[in-house]
């Protein structure tokens, strides 16, 4: 794609302005009142439509607001002319950052992501050993096993110290259930989200794309599972656009795996004691971008006792937690902004859990919770397997 | 070209940060939802009235055209810089003051979204009655300005019989209060009536307090399919002459309820050659005895196909389609893009059936589609023509067509806008529609504002 092929989606904008009411990144500001209008998704309309006619420059105030956007798909869910906004903000961004107009820290991102595999810059030897020191007994003879299930545990997990626990729990749980499955260890890659978000060449991506399913068919997986949705709107939707054909194997989110066995009776949730009331958060590319709502609910709900409430904006209505679009890389400032909003949220409903299924989201919603936690009542956030795990009573 | 020194001047008013010449920010504020253009100067972002008494008053030292804004989504070009200038955003005043239900009134900063207004009253079972389609965007600053309505003017009138009170910043940036605390007051000139309405042209609006009303106990919505649009119409007309003052009637053509079924599904609705949505409000017998009598007018023009529900959810759904179809009519073909112009005429009840015909003769004639939707039950009517973006011939044909319904508007003793206001887009109709008091209200815009320099350009 090319910007002149945006041509036809940013003429169907009716400059209206339906979007402005749901855009988060609109009030990502110190203030929390409607900042620019570049700050929103018809501003970003009117922008790239500019830089396509060459009827505006691409200054620094420019840029800001094409890469604030949270990539959360309120404004294409609302959009009443079915203008796809966020197809316009990821081929905006591409195309200055081709130019170099983008953030040095966004473009050094890119270097990274390119050079290292992942988005950390770490060794990709560590892929596995940084996250399952604690379970290496239940990770070492997965690794490079054949096996008709995969875990691709994607670069937050494998790198990032906070979510290693993420990973660590799927495996427990997996071990648990007896699911033969594998890791694909240091050949697991960046799946290309981080690039995709922020501006990366489209080979770079393809190239990750390439690597990924390459090694993942060869052998023999079935179905990979995700706790990433970033990594699982990837291999959903954009590499069979990128490699031009379907992959051989399923990819799927560890709560539709984790659905079907408590369906079958595999798996049954036992209660939990001392939870407190527990809400879900939509994580934007699981629920706005890939239609999945119902699914981690169920298998809340699956756990005897459960005291579960909804926020006052759920599913599509949904508010991001600050961590989507690769906002945090261009400036983490905007990222906290939301996160703040996002503490509104929680404190409205009374929760002492905030459940997700996403690592970016985990990260962004420890802030919120740290900030909803000053009004009295504390409040944690917790990933969707943890909270499996302690209904297993494998923690 | 402003000057780097009054640039400053701004900047100590209002911080660097709310302040801005950056290319980004001019080009995006060089537009609302018209294709009516033009690059501000600077952009202004204030947060009190005194910060705005003092851009304005460097404005009238400096003869500097002021132009304020809201969210933007006007349809004529009143918030555009036509002439370069300051756009005042007011966006960032959007504090609800005061909210006194005793006195049935709140008051509040023009950059209040009206919706955010009403999802704060609800709990309080009270509302602000102006809803315009857009109001899940527009700021109750530029409703007031237009003197906007939509789709329950009929019974509850338009944003100017809602003002009770404003806080004005005049053309010399002097700051003047009108009105009082009382539901009535007859006190010398109606200012209030003068400035809602004004497009700020002749002062900013910024502070207001406006009358609100209980929330209805109930509501019911009627969904009536016609067969042919002028039927629709004479069904209108019937329907008061039966007695019944529904809460809204709305129309949608067959392309309009196109536009549902592709846009929101969910909705429901059926293809027919119109469909009149009606709204009742009261206790629930009262809202089943309006529908039944409605149902009778519509059994003696042997209209069956109806569906009558008390449901929330289900007017809701309605509603909510509805209020979108505007902006939504460019999913009805492909690469044909919705524009504003000739969208917003008001007719006498009694030329509405032949002005629906009349706007489809039209479109037919210029080759061009339009969609047709509107608040019927007060006349009005928002034609949506939609054209090539990219097509030269499409605009001029479109321009003829704006033209045409503009004309056939004020032939038929009606107005080019119901609602939507003058602005640039319409101002070449107004001496036409009445030149005398045209005159008198160019003296009164030199009186007020003998600079000019209030969003010059529109209206005048």
């Amino acid at each position: 794609m090319t910007l002149e092929d945006l041509r036809p989606i940013l003429e169907k904008c009716a400059r209206c302005g339906t979007c402005r009411a749901k855009c988060p990144s609109l009030e990502a500001n110190e203030e929390g009142t409607p900042g620019w209008d570049v700050f929103g998704p018809r501003g970003r309309m009117e922008l790239a439509y500019g830089l396509l006619d060459n009827k505006v420059q691409p200054t620094k105030m420019l840029q800001d607001g094409i890469f604030t956007c949270f990539f959360c798909n309120q404004c294409v869910v609302t959009c009443p002319s079915l203008a796809n906004v966020t197809d316009v903000v990821l081929e905006t961004r591409r195309y200055l950052a081709e130019q170099g107009n983008a953030a040095p820290q966004v473009l050094k991102a890119h270097d990274t992501i390119n050079e290292s595999k992942n988005m950390f810059g770490l060794d990709q030897a560590d892929r596995v050993e940084l996250w399952s020191m604690d379970v290496s007994d239940l990770v070492e003879d997965h690794v490079g096993k054949p096996a008709p299930t995969l875990f691709f545990v994607g670069c937050q997990g494998s790198f990032k110290g906070d979510l290693v626990s993420i990973p660590v729990r799927v495996v427990q749980i997996l071990d648990k259930i007896g699911e033969d499955f594998m890791l694909l260890g240091e050949d697991e890659m960046c799946c290309g989200n981080p690039l995709e978000l922020t501006g990366g060449a489209e080979d770079s991506v393809r190239e990750l794309a390439e690597a990924n399913v390459g090694k993942i068919e060869a052998f023999g997986v079935q179905q990979a599972i995700f706790t990433c949705p970033g990594c699982y709107r990837t291999f959903s939707n954009v590499y069979p656009k990128l490699l031009g054909r379907e992959l051989t194997f399923k990819p799927m989110m560890f709560s539709e795996y984790l659905l079907g066995k408590i369906k079958d009776g595999t798996v049954t949730l036992g209660p939990i004691d001392g939870l407190g009331k527990v809400v879900y958060h939509d994580p934007c590319e699981l629920g706005r971008h890939m239609g999945i709502y119902d699914v981690p609910r169920e298998v809340i709900a699956s756990i005897p006792g459960i005291e579960f409430v909804e926020f006052k904006a759920n599913r599509e209505n949904c508010n991001c937690c600050g961590m989507g679009g690769g906002v945090a890389i261009h400036d983490m400032k905007v990222s906290e902004f939301q996160a703040r909003n996002k503490a509104r949220d929680i404190e409205e409903t009374g929760a002492t859990v905030v459940v997700t299924h996403c690592p970016a989201c985990f990260q962004g919603l420890a802030k919120s919770c740290e900030i909803a936690s000053t009004s009295g009542v504390p409040v944690e956030v917790m990933d969707l397997a943890e909270l499996v795990a302690k209904s297993l009573g494998i923690v | 070209m402003l000057s780097q020194d009054i640039a400053k001047e701004f900047e100590s008013i209002v911080g660097a940060s709310n302040c801005s010449m950056d290319d980004a920010i001019l080009y995006v504020y060089s537009f609302d939802i018209s294709d009516v253009t033009g690059r501000p100067d600077i952009v202004v972002r204030p947060s009190s009235t005194e910060e705005i008494a003092r851009i304005v008053t460097t404005c009238a030292r400096e003869k500097i055209p002021v132009i304020p804004r809201g969210a933007g989504t006007g349809a004529t070009g009143g918030a555009v810089a036509t002439s370069g200038g300051v756009v005042i955003e007011m966006t960032r005043m959007n504090k609800i003051i005061d909210l006194d239900l005793s006195n049935l009134q709140v008051t509040l900063q023009p950059g209040v979204v009206i919706d955010r207004l009403n999802q704060f009253l609800k709990p309080h079972k009270f509302f602000y009655p102006v809803i315009p389609g857009s109001d899940a965007m527009a700021t109750i600053g530029g409703v007031v300005s237009n003197d906007a309505s939509g789709m329950r003017a009929f019974k509850y009138g338009t944003a100017k019989d809602y003002m009770l009170g404003a806080t004005v910043v005049m053309p010399d940036g002097s700051i003047v209060p009108i009105g009082c605390k009382a539901l009535k007051n007859v006190a010398g000139l109606d200012l209030l009536r003068l400035f809602a309405g004004s497009e700020g042209t002749l002062g900013i609006i910024t502070e207001l307090r406006v009358k609100i009303l209980p929330l209805p106990i109930t509501k019911g919505v009627l969904t009536v399919y016609f067969d042919d649009l002028e039927t629709a119409g004479t069904a209108v007309i019937r329907t008061y002459q039966a007695g019944i003052i529904p809460s809204a009637i709305e129309i949608m053509d067959k392309s309009a309820l196109r536009v549902v079924q592709i846009y929101r599904p969910q909705a429901g609705v059926q293809v027919a050659e119109a469909m009149l949505l009606f709204e009742f409000e009261g206790n629930k017998e009262y809202v089943e005895f309006q529908a039944s009598k409605v149902g009778e007018v519509l059994d003696a023009l042997g209209i069956t196909e109806r569906q009558f529900s008390s449901d929330p959810k289900e007017a809701e759904r309605l509603w909510s389609a509805r209020s979108t179809v505007g902006a939504a009519t460019s999913v009805l073909k492909e690469g044909y893009n919705r524009v504003y112009e000739g969208e917003d005429i008001c007719v006498p009840l009694t030329e509405l059936p032949r002005t629906l015909l009349k706007v489809h003769e039209l479109q037919e004639q210029h080759g061009l589609d339009c969609v047709i939707y509107g608040h019927i039950s007060i006349g009005a009517i928002h034609p949506a023509i939609t054209i090539r973006k990219s097509d030269k011939d499409d605009w001029v044909a479109m321009k003829a067509l704006a033209d045409d319904i503009h004309k056939w508007a004020i032939h038929v003793g009606g107005t080019v806008t119901g609602e939507h206001g003058i602005g640039v887009a319409r101002k070449e109709y107004i001496a036409q529609m009445y030149p005398e008091a045209y005159e008198i209200m160019k003296k009164i815009k030199h009186a007020l504002d003998p600079d000019n320099i209030m969003n010059p350009g529109k209206m005048f």
